[in-house]
């Protein structure tokens, strides 16, 4: 009985144009949330698949023992590539020359992310990774690839013999790219690859050798995790699973931050998106007294009229979600063709398809938005009196402020949980919402106190602004609120992205080191200065190098925890921690640049005593002060050093970093090597050949790939964030039209009268234009207070950025609140000012 | 009669041949038929007339409010037909008060401030202080500060009152000023309507359904389906000389 009625009630309230702005703020919601997460995700995906590159696959698990080959097998009941390599450092012999030598030993189709190239002819000039052919899978047995180096340190060729452990090889291929060949400078043993079958005829894998057995996989995020789920109950806990993302390299923080930052653009926008639900459904319900009271009068029981209710509303939420969706879909489409044309290069062959994820988001936010925010307001619609029919002021009590609070705020907290999946994120995101509430009611008394305190003549124009405003207090400060929600995440999103950006480039500036030196002998350092003067090429310093072991603290023995603080097996050590690693170590006359001295004062370049400086944060970690005693051994000598000072070092700079610097009385006799960093452009290349070719033996490793994958996600990052940006703004719009559109007709009943006593037109403009001026600085003034309190909560706690105030913050966002609220404002009651007074007679009598 | 000979004359309304058409789904609905009627100075009419027969359409012309189809207005000698908008906005100002059934204050002014509004729109240097006059007249001198919100539903309607009368219109148009009262608080708005009309000389033009109202006018215009279908004099209710046409 109460179907027909509620279908035909809702057809002629949807082609009134009565729920229209209710039905486009849970589309608009929805298309929000799903356009953003699915771009974010299916970037984050593209942006993750192509920087696996740097893995050589999507998963790869790494362990010192071989791992049970039943686990191994299992990845193909779960559709995973797979492949493998055996790493160790070998001796290797040619030519009657030795080197230790970096060796994988191949077995299946390596890599299975990203590229190896092979040269089968010399090379002329220094290596480029234009040379050579693309190959997958492991040389043929009882061939050796190599990198230049070994060529020129053994002084052999192409097709000379190269012994490894028992086995000879013959040199197939020089290694022009190596996917996940390693960046770090200390472990710069030159590469060699072999087959995996090779390895048994080496004679290498003996007890106590020093082995690495990693595993490679490829395939579906999903496939991998519940391969990795399947297998996880037998592996022990040195047996490590990991993905770019896990990796400890700038591309892995800078994958990861980009991830955060996308993640939480898009939280902001879900909430802008709720707010103009929540605005909508309050006006929705308000829009439905008399149609309830009349239902009343007519004798429809309450039961009848919740049924017919929430079928309406049911049926506006699963319209809305529908064309969200439909929306969303085709957005998030359009930006990532954006994303093919303008910056093709950066993204894998096969495309990331979308998830389930994004769908289960957007449709719980449409249906929790909805049913969540009309939840106390249709309350109070069933509440409504029958003697509305006669009295028409008469309206259902309202619930109390805190619990609308409450429930407005779960529903966003929910919402925030679901989509992020990170407590604390969500609740600082919550309480930073909270705050604006807060400063929302002491501005609603604010405007009250203003008006009634100022003495305007009654046909100024700032007099009806702001008695329209005083009018309006609790509407308006919604309507400022919003505004400032609006203007709050453009900022954030701006700045962050800005600031993020900003510390990225910091990262690599223009002119950041692209190679790497080491193994340079003390003879070569002053002819390698020379050479790079004469080629103009800017360096940092060269350090030597000594490899060594933290033994003591103070003469305490140490217990051998490593640095983390794994204290898995602590019952069976005792002592304080160390580093649980050897460690590169140098020393210095001069304080490096970039390393800031927190505590303490650097030496004399003449100083006598045993002197260290340590990095500020080894030095926290392992309760190191000034004044305590390192002993240090190398090799099979101790060396022992007063700390004097603690450093502050930028681990993201692309140079050289240490933990130790000791002073040149305690290591400036030890026996060592240099290292260096430098960049060169590509019309310096031939100083590469030349370096080369007068010193054969130097290590050069590049790392200008790694610089264009960072910079290719900065410039990914920045293309998502600007479409973010473009929804946000959108739904700004959306929450300003809402909410100019639920004061409309007091604003109409207002106007006309003035119309109707004489009032003319520019005056009525005027008195417009300044009310939302007046609403727009309002809130820009208050966007600009939680912007700067947001953002010091959000890079503090959440993603570790370094926190500055923004003096230009406040008048900017006052001014641009003004302008894009007049400007929307004045436009949207352009009509108003255009009425004939007639409109008096006609719908007010 | 036509309307150059009216203007010497006592006459404040003229009206000729009105007539006012609004587009309808079908075609054009006609409210008013050629309507003719003249209003003297200082005289009280009342237009009544069943729901729809355009009693409220023709007070809007009269008052400037609308434009009609076709036909001439005269409002105290000037042709409303002939003026745009923004002077018709001007002679209302000038010229006439208005009376709503539904008061119409504005709610986020006090009841002074509501009564100051058309003055300071006119631009009246002592508009304060003819408010503070004539919310004494209304009898709420001690309600000035107060806003719409805080009155109760005959006081509101007698701040409407004192705004109508604050720039001494020539003309009040009242439309069922007594409509939204009860029996005891419409007829003392009522007795205030005619006294300060009275103390003004003001020419008051009221739509009105209530027959005791309209009888306590001078002159009585019963419309229907958009003419003119009756008009009523009393003279025992003016102290003037009636001379109208139809």
């Amino acid at each position: 009985m109460w179907f027909k009625p509620a279908r035909a009630l809702l057809v002629q309230q949807l082609k009134r144009g009565e729920l229209t702005i209710f039905l486009l703020a849970i589309a608009l919601a929805v298309t929000s949330v799903f356009s953003l997460s699915g771009f974010g995700e299916r970037l984050n995906q593209a942006l993750v698949l192509k920087s696996s590159n740097f893995l050589a696959a999507d998963r790869l698990l790494s362990s010192a023992h071989p791992i049970d080959e039943s686990l191994i097998a299992q990845a193909n009941e779960f559709e995973l590539k797979s492949a493998r390599y055996l790493s160790f450092n070998s001796m290797i012999f040619g030519n009657d020359q030795m080197l230790l030598s970096y060796t994988k030993a191949i077995t299946g189709p390596y890599p299975l992310r990203g590229e190896m190239k092979i040269s089968q002819q010399a090379l002329t000039t220094a290596p480029t990774d234009s040379q050579g052919q693309v190959v997958y899978g492991p040389p043929p047995p009882g061939t050796v690839w190599v990198v230049n180096e070994v060529l020129t340190r053994l002084r052999i060729a192409i097709g000379d013999k190269l012994e490894v452990g028992d086995a000879l090889f013959t040199v197939g291929g020089i290694i022009t790219q190596e996917p996940d060949a390693s960046f770090s400078i200390f472990n710069s043993s030159p590469t060699i690859f072999i087959n995996g079958d090779d390895v048994a005829a080496t004679n290498i894998i003996r007890p106590g050798s020093r082995l690495f057995y990693n595993y490679l996989y490829s395939g579906s995020d999903d496939n991998l995790s519940d391969y990795y789920q399947a297998i996880k109950p037998q592996l022990s806990t040195n047996q490590n699973w990991q993905d770019i993302k896990s990796e400890r390299s700038p591309l892995a923080n800078s994958l990861n931050r980009a991830n955060q930052f996308l993640l939480l653009a898009s939280l902001l926008g879900i909430i802008l998106a709720a707010t103009a639900i929540s605005v909508t459904a309050q006006r929705y319900t308000q829009a439905q007294f008399d149609t309830v009271a009349l239902l009343k009068t007519l004798g429809t029981p309450d039961g009848t009229i919740r049924k017919m209710f929430i079928f309406q509303l049911s049926s506006l939420t699963i319209v809305g979600v529908l064309i969200g969706l439909g929306v969303g879909f085709v957005l998030q489409e359009g930006a990532f063709a954006l994303v093919k044309i303008y910056l093709p290069q950066s993204l894998p062959e096969q495309m990331p398809s979308l998830g389930f994820k994004p769908f289960a988001i957007a449709i719980s936010t449409g249906v929790i938005c909805a049913a969540m925010f009309s939840l106390t307001p249709m309350l109070r619609l069933f509440k409504v009196p029958v003697m509305r029919v006669i009295k028409r002021d008469m309206s259902p009590q309202s619930f109390k402020l805190w619990l609308n609070g409450l429930v407005f705020g779960g529903a966003i907290f929910l919402l925030l949980l679901i989509y992020s999946q990170d407590l604390r994120l969500s609740l600082i995101t919550l309480c930073v919402a909270a705050l604006i509430a807060a400063l929302l009611s002491l501005l609603a008394l604010a405007l009250i106190k203003l008006s009634r305190g100022k003495k305007f003549s009654a046909a100024s124009p700032w007099k009806l602004a702001i008695a329209s405003l005083y009018q309006r207090a609790q509407a308006a400060s919604m309507q400022i609120a919003s505004i400032a929600t609006a203007i709050m995440l453009m900022l954030i999103i701006l700045l962050l992205r800005n600031e993020l950006i900003d510390e990225w480039q910091a990262q690599i500036p223009s002119g950041t080191a692209n190679h790497f030196i080491g193994n340079v002998t003390p003879d070569q350092v002053e002819p390698i200065k020379k050479l790079m003067a004469h080629y103009d090429v800017e360096s940092s310093d060269l350090y030597p190098i000594i490899r060594g072991r933290m033994s003591q603290i103070n003469g305490e023995v140490i217990g051998g925890y490593d640095s983390e603080g794994n204290t898995e097996q602590d019952n069976k050590r005792s002592g304080r921690r160390g580093f649980g690693r050897e460690l590169s170590l140098t020393w210095r006359d001069t304080l490096p640049d970039q390393n800031p001295l927190e505590e303490g004062e650097w030496w004399a370049v003449d100083e006598s005593e045993h002197q260290v400086s340590i990095e500020h944060d080894a030095a926290k970690r392992l309760d190191i002060k000034i004044g305590d005693m390192l002993t240090i051994m190398i090799g099979a000598e101790q060396v022992t050093a007063k700390v004097t000072s603690l450093r502050n070092v930028h681990w993201r700079s692309m140079r050289p970093n240490f933990i130790l610097i000791f002073n040149r009385a305690t290591l400036g006799d030890m026996p060592s090597t240099y290292i260096s960093s430098f960049y060169i452009s590509s019309e310096q290349q031939s100083m590469l050949n030349e370096l080369l070719a007068q010193f054969p033996t130097i290590s050069l490793i590049k790392i200008d790939r790694l610089i264009k994958k960072l910079k290719e996600i900065i410039e990914q990052v920045s293309l998502a964030l600007s479409y973010i940006m473009v929804l946000v703004i959108c739904a700004s719009i959306l929450v300003l039209l809402v909410q100019i559109q639920a004061s409309y007709q007091q604003r109409h009943q207002d106007l006309v009268i003035l119309r109707t006593l004489g009032a003319g037109k520019k005056l009525l403009k005027r008195a417009i234009a300044i009310e939302f001026l007046i609403s727009g600085a309002l809130a820009g003034f208050i966007a600009a207070l939680t912007t700067e309190l947001a953002l010091w909560l959000l890079q503090t706690f959440v993603i570790e950025m370094q926190w500055q105030p923004h003096p230009m913050l406040w008048l900017g966002a006052t001014v641009i609140g003004s302008v894009f609220v007049a400007l929307i404002g004045t436009r949207a009651c352009k009509d108003l000012t255009q009425l004939p007074p007639n409109e008096l007679i006609r719908n007010l009598s | 009669m036509n309307a150059e000979t009216a203007l010497t004359t006592d006459d404040v309304i003229i009206v000729k041949n009105l007539i006012k058409q609004v587009e309808v789904n079908n075609g054009m609905l006609e409210i008013l038929k050629s309507i003719s009627l003249n209003v003297k100075r200082g005289q009280s009419i009342a237009i009544v007339g069943a729901s729809g027969s355009g009693k409220s359409t023709l007070l809007g012309l009269l008052a400037g409010l609308d434009c009609a189809t076709t036909g001439e207005i005269w409002l105290d000698g000037a042709p409303l037909h002939q003026l745009d908008e923004e002077q018709r906005t001007e002679l209302r100002r000038d010229k006439v008060g208005f009376i709503f059934q539904s008061f119409l204050l504005l709610p986020a002014l006090t009841a002074l401030e509501n009564i100051m509004l058309p003055a300071q729109l006119a631009g009246m240097d002592d508009a304060e202080q003819h408010a503070i006059e004539l919310l004494k007249e209304v009898g709420l001198d001690h309600r000035g500060d107060h806003y719409p919100n805080q009155l109760s539903g005959g006081e509101q309607q007698r701040v409407a009152i004192a705004r109508a009368f604050i720039c001494k219109p020539t003309i009040l148009f009242a439309d069922e000023p007594t409509g939204n009262l009860d029996g005891e608080n419409g007829r003392r708005i009522e007795r205030l309507l005619f006294e300060l009309n009275q103390q003004h000389h003001t020419t008051l033009v009221l739509v009105t359904h209530d027959t005791r109202l309209a009888q306590n006018c001078q002159r009585v215009i019963t419309m229907s389906d958009g003419t003119v279908t009756e008009t009523t004099t009393d003279s025992s209710v003016t102290p003037r000389e009636l001379n109208d046409v139809v």
